[in-house]
């Protein structure tokens, strides 16, 4: 049994409003084994950033973890006091988010920013967190790592931020890295690179939970995958088997409409409708409004995540049964 | 009458930056575009794209060079001279929320050109007119006194589609459309622009840093690198004999949704991207570029035809593999 | 083919759109908002409409009229007969604070008003035109913004001599250019946003981008500083008055009413306390309805 960097075991975050209690994540469980790199795909208001910044621990209040836990090595992490969360946070895990810009300091020299959180985790001199600097950057592969130390965040790229923003995550060589969307602010050269890096961190011994509503990226790198919508998980299998053969509607709705697109068809297929408003989930299955093979059942009952195969997950009563177009 | 609906001519754009620098946007920049047609405008951030869309549509004025829109001359044209043209050129934003106002109702939002223009007598007339373009892009008629905040992204895109096309443009100025949209959602804003295009004989430059989207879209595709046209060309010859390194690059670095793929070689451009404020000597692509030879920092390569593509590099058509 | 896909697609879209949007607001229900998520707000309202209602029917309110002295009595404390007291003249405290809520209420309200539309219009005609416009209003201002303000209403004052509408014309002219700065800045941030961008390919006019784009936005901005002016109107009329160059005694306002009470402060409070309670009360409210106009009036600060 392969061991287990993350584990998130029915993990639900409510957020209390005037008109009422949503749900962003509900009843999500997912793993992240060692050594591996596992994504969570989905569009915009799924719930896959609140996921994490719930693992994180960095949910803003009125947003609480409201059921579930998570473990971090076999080891419970939301029951602990904040003060030992943070300890957590930058030595054993860490995160990324999508806009490098707003992520650092614009006053502070970058090599500062990094010497800083390593001297937060480790004591250390000064000197000492300096060279650690140097070395980390040598190893995100920022070129000329002196004289980048000595940059504010403005005067570098877009890619090179990232780059320090990773250095930064990295510095304490955590367990696990939480990516949220890293390159999406990214040209596509720049996250061709970035991928890159991720997977050499990875090999290195750092699993990567990365969050991306980008097909192509979570192709490109993760080992398996989870499908999110509206807050819960509907879908889940290693990348080549869900590539292969999606089964829930939504997630084949999703690689018909990328698929429709490089083909280049007349007529573009899409997934009719918006994503439903979390104040006012239907009833039933919360994709029934959108689902082209939507029943009276899945009008009425929420269906249960449930295995189809060894290693995959639906979260459909249809499951499996090929739907006519 | 030319042949060509909007021509630029050695456009170049030249922005003052801090420390006494200047940014050349564009340096240089010639491009034709035929009634009609949809040519794709691509290229990564600071390729000046957004900045040539609009020189073409003349909200921003060139540094020097031309701007012809049915071969009259419009730059440096005085503004009570223009205004007849300006009518006839529109854009679409990339953001859209901030590209519309937030104090305004969706019917005052869509009816601003149509007042602007006074295409409609009397205000009634004008809703039904705003009515009908919200019908064209699929905004429910419920929606007209709505403001922007209360639509989604899809929505608001849409209805700034319907902005652009009120008052009955000749030419629009797609300045990356779907960027900020989901991938389901963005399908339905492409079918529109696609479906609005052949019913009201538009002509689009579309621009956009996802290769797959201007792919779909465009009959001719430019691809642009640090205010330069690196390749322009029929978009299925490009996209499958690219001859430009750059092109190739671009090409091969788009992630693909196909795992089997994953173990393929691709290579990466090595170094980091220049500045625009202060471009290499000769080509500008040779500091990223692993063929640059001597003769690519000295001299900068011009555009010449390559079977139909026109192509800026001194090495095209002599590289092999990839 | 096309057709009956999007036709299909479109009804689905509808029931989605009608599940899932808010409420559409009109001015109705943004009041009754704010009645309900700002309770101050609405107190703060009604404090002012009965400050207004008290100050208009004034003469009902009281038997005193306003320049009554009675000289047997005074310097008295509340009574029944005098509620708030007498004045070093003997006139009641109670009928000379209604007459002055006229006063102050309008030096208060009118010269804020002017000042702000003067400043908006100049602020967003320098902030959008630039150049040779720019130049002389921001200069202009820049003079005004020079002098102490209390100096600059004494020599317009001054120069202009008694009555109201005098004091009116002062205030509007020392607080304009504040205004007009703001405004200013205001509108170099706007006249970048992509929404003015848009608007002036669509090939709106200059000036109707100042009206319609531009001066909506400030909207905000230009309530939140009424609600500072307002105040500040009726502290500078009532310094003025105690100079001899606004509200000439007999007559009454509440700065004015300070002004000469101040010398009873230890033998007769209430002259005073009452007016002072008076603007007190008045600043709070315009500032909580200020705050609670605020909130509702701008689309984007609306809770989610």
């Amino acid at each position: 049994m392969k061991e287990k960097t993350l584990e998130v075991c029915g993990l639900t975050v409510c957020i209390p409003t005037e008109k009422g209690v949503i749900r962003p994540v509900n009843d999500v469980s997912l793993e992240v084994p060692a050594g591996s790199i596992v994504g969570i795909v989905g569009e915009s208001g799924c719930g896959k950033s609140m996921t994490a910044r719930a693992v994180m621990g960095l949910l803003r209040s009125p947003a609480k973890v409201t059921g579930g836990s998570v473990f971090l090595c076999g080891r419970e992490i939301t029951s602990l006091p904040e003060k030992e969360r943070r300890n957590l946070r930058g030595a054993e895990i860490s995160m990324i988010f999508q806009e490098p810009m707003t992520s650092l300091n614009p006053v502070m020299k970058v090599g500062s920013q990094v010497a800083e959180a390593i001297r937060l985790h480790t004591a250390c001199s000064r000197e000492e967190a300096k060279a650690r600097t140097l070395e980390i950057f040598r190893e995100v592969e920022i070129p000329e790592p002196e004289s980048r130390f000595s940059c504010y965040p403005h005067q570098l790229s877009g890619g090179l931020r990232q780059r320090v923003m990773i250095a930064m995550a990295m510095v304490c060589k955590p367990k696990l890295l939480i990516a949220d969307e890293p390159t999406t602010a990214l040209d596509v050269t720049v996250e061709a690179q970035i991928l890159n890096l991720l997977e050499r961190l990875r090999d290195a011994g750092t699993s990567v939970l990365i969050i991306s509503h980008n097909l192509g990226v979570i192709a490109k790198v993760c080992d398996y995958v989870y499908v999110m919508y509206a807050g819960r998980i509907v879908e889940q299998a290693e990348t080549k088997a869900l590539f292969d053969r999606p089964e829930h509607p939504y997630t084949r709705g999703l690689f018909r409409s990328v698929t429709s697109l490089r083909e280049g068809c007349e007529t573009l297929e899409t997934i009719p409708g918006v994503v439903p408003n979390l104040l006012r989930l239907p009833a039933g299955c919360s994709f029934s409004l959108r689902c082209g093979q939507c029943t009276e059942n899945c009008r009425q009952n929420i269906p249960e995540l449930l295995e189809t195969e060894p290693g995959r997950k639906v979260r459909c009563f249809l499951m499996g049964k090929e739907g006519a177009e | 009458m030319s042949e060509y609906l909007v021509e630029a001519r050695n456009l170049t754009k030249n922005f003052p930056a801090a420390g006494r620098k200047t940014v050349h946007a564009v340096s240089g920049v010639s491009l034709q575009i035929r009634e009609g047609e949809t040519m794709g405008l691509v290229g990564e951030s600071g390729c000046g794209k957004s900045t040539l869309g609009r020189l073409l549509i003349r909200t921003i004025e060139p540094t020097s060079g031309e701007v012809l829109f049915r071969g009259q001359c419009i730059t440096g044209m005085k503004d009570s001279d223009f205004r007849q043209y300006r009518r006839d050129m529109q854009l679409v934003f990339q953001d859209p929320y901030a590209s519309l106002n937030p104090r305004m109702t969706v019917r005052d939002l869509v009816a601003e050109p149509i007042e602007t223009w006074r295409l409609c007598a009397g205000r009634k007339e004008v809703t039904q007119r705003v009515l009908e373009l919200l019908h064209a892009v699929g905004v429910p008629a419920e929606f007209l006194y709505r403001y922007p905040h209360q639509f989604s992204g899809g929505q608001r895109q849409r209805i700034g589609i319907a902005r652009a096309i009120a008052a009955d443009p000749a030419f629009i100025v797609c300045d990356e459309p779907v960027s900020a949209l989901d991938v389901s959602v963005q399908n339905q804003i492409l079918n529109l622009l696609k479906e609005l295009k052949t019913t009201r004989k538009l002509t689009y430059l579309f621009i956009s840093h996802d290769l797959s989207v201007v792919r779909y879209l465009a009959d001719r595709v430019c691809v642009m690198f640090l205010g330069k046209v690196c390749e322009i060309g029929p978009t299925a010859e490009v996209y499958q004999h690219p001859l430009h390194p750059y092109t190739r690059f671009l090409l091969d670095a788009v992630p693909v949704p196909d795992p089997t793929q994953r173990g393929k070689e691709i290579r990466l451009l090595k170094g980091e991207p220049p500045s625009p404020a202060d471009p290499p000597s000769g080509c500008r692509f040779r500091t990223r570029c692993p063929y640059a030879t001597e003769r690519c920092a000295a001299e900068e390569p011009a555009l010449r035809k390559i079977g139909e593509t026109e192509v800026a590099c001194h090495l095209a058509g002599l590289l092999t593999e990839r | 083919m096309l057709r009956t896909k999007r036709k299909q697609a479109e009804q689905v879209s509808d029931l989605l759109l009608q599940s899932q949007l808010g409420e559409e607001e009109r001015f109705g229900d943004l009041m009754r908002r704010m009645a309900r998520e700002n309770k101050t707000a609405v107190i703060s309202f009604f404090l002012i409409i009965l400050m207004i209602l008290a100050a208009v029917f004034a003469p009902y309110l009281t038997p005193y009229k306003e320049n009554d002295m009675d000289l047997l009595h005074r310097l008295s404390p509340p009574s029944a007969e005098h509620l708030l007291g007498t004045d070093e003249g003997g006139r009641d405290v109670l009928t000379r604070l209604l007459y002055g809520a006229r006063v102050s209420l309008l030096i208060g309200v009118v010269p804020a008003l002017l000042s702000l539309i003067l400043g908006a219009v100049l602020g967003v005609a320098a902030g959008y035109k630039g150049g040779l416009t720019d130049a002389v209003i921001m200069r202009l201002a820049d003079v005004t913004l020079a002098f102490p303000s209390m100096l600059l209403a004494m020599v317009i004052m001054y120069a202009l001599g008694d009555g109201i509408l005098n004091v009116f014309l002062t205030l509007t002219l020392v607080n304009w250019a504040n205004v007009a700065r703001v405004v200013r800045s205001q509108t170099l941030k706007l006249k970048n946003c992509e929404f003015v961008e848009a608007a002036r390919i669509i090939g709106v006019s200059r000036d109707r981008i100042m009206r319609r784009h531009i001066l909506p936005n400030c909207l905000p901005t230009l309530l939140v500083m009424f609600t500072l002016n307002v105040p500040a109107s009726i502290l500078t009329e009532s310094s003025l008055s105690f100079l001899g160059l606004g509200i000439k005694p007999p007559n009454a306002s509440w700065g004015l009413m300070i002004n000469t009470g101040r010398q009873y402060l230890y033998n007769a409070p209430w002259l005073c306390f009452a007016p002072g309670a008076a603007i007190m009360l008045i600043v709070l409210a315009f500032n909580f309805l200020g705050n609670g106009l605020l909130d509702v009036l701008d689309p984007r600060l609306k809770k989610q």
